[in-house]
């Protein structure tokens, strides 16, 4: 992948990154109360921290081999930090999909409605918070080095 | 004499609660799986800080967040539906599920900070 291209990735990684962490929060919020219908917001926040992960799995061999032996000798603090903003990106992958599957399911007619609304409630929050941490740790990063 | 009037509602009212029994069943089969996710990338972000990545991992990619990835998915998938076909009676144990979820998200963030 050219130089150009990863570094345009990496831009658009950090912006979609922040927004699917602000989307994650608006079900989350609204399924307080878990018999609410959010469809659209669940739907669409989870696919915004699925292409953030998408384009953030396409950029992290590049980042591997060219910024992170640079970051890791010159700060390692900032290096440890990118790791945790990984894993927690991952985890607001999983919990994204989980939330929209137990959303999904309360809504099938006949479904437990409410334990499904809160275990996907619980997973919108998680999710929130997830990424909202690994955006943060990762515009600190990205200040620090990019490519 | 309105003995032959009652069957319908009877059966109506046994393919709803099968309908719930079997969403109830479904949402703990994903639950599972989703949890299960979350503890084997942890359990095995433990290993790797400590130095003793099993050899799956080492084997599948040379990127280890990718293998670590990829084992806990496979993990998740191959044992969530098992685990969630255990209970006799699903529905009882969908209030366990946000409660489950919480652990494995707060083991999930503890050892994500303290173990990068």
């Amino acid at each position: 992948m050219s130089a150009l291209v990863v570094r345009s990735l990496q831009h658009v990684h950090g912006h979609v990154g922040w927004l699917a962490a602000l989307a994650l929060a608006h079900p989350a919020v609204l399924l307080r109360r878990p018999e609410r219908r959010v469809f659209g917001a669940a739907f669409a926040s989870t696919m915004l921290v699925t292409v953030a992960a998408l384009m953030g799995a396409l950029i992290y061999p590049s980042y591997r081999t060219v910024v992170k032996p640079g970051i890791f000798s010159a700060a390692p603090a900032i290096g440890m930090l990118f790791e945790r903003k990984e894993h927690l990106g991952i985890a607001a992958l999983a919990l994204a999909w989980c939330g929209l599957t137990m959303y999904l399911l309360a809504h099938r007619r006949e479904a437990p409605r409410l334990d499904l609304g809160r275990a996907a409630f619980v997973s919108y929050a998680g999710a929130a918070l997830a990424a909202t941490l690994a955006a943060s740790g990762g515009l600190i990063v990205a200040c620090y080095r990019s490519f | 004499m309105g003995v032959g009037v009652i069957p319908i509602p009877v059966r109506r009212e046994q393919a709803r609660v099968a309908k719930r029994t079997q969403y109830a069943r479904l949402a703990l089969q994903g639950a599972a799986s989703f949890v299960l996710f979350l503890a084997a990338y942890s359990v095995l972000q433990l290993l790797h800080a400590l130095g003793r990545d099993p050899a799956a991992v080492r084997v599948l990619t040379s990127i280890p967040l990718f293998a670590r990835f990829l084992v806990s998915a496979s993990i998740a998938g191959a044992l969530g539906p098992i685990v969630g076909l255990v209970p006799a009676d699903p529905e009882r144990h969908l209030r366990q599920i946000p409660g489950s979820l919480v652990i494995a998200i707060a083991f999930f963030f503890a050892v994500a900070i303290v173990c990068p």
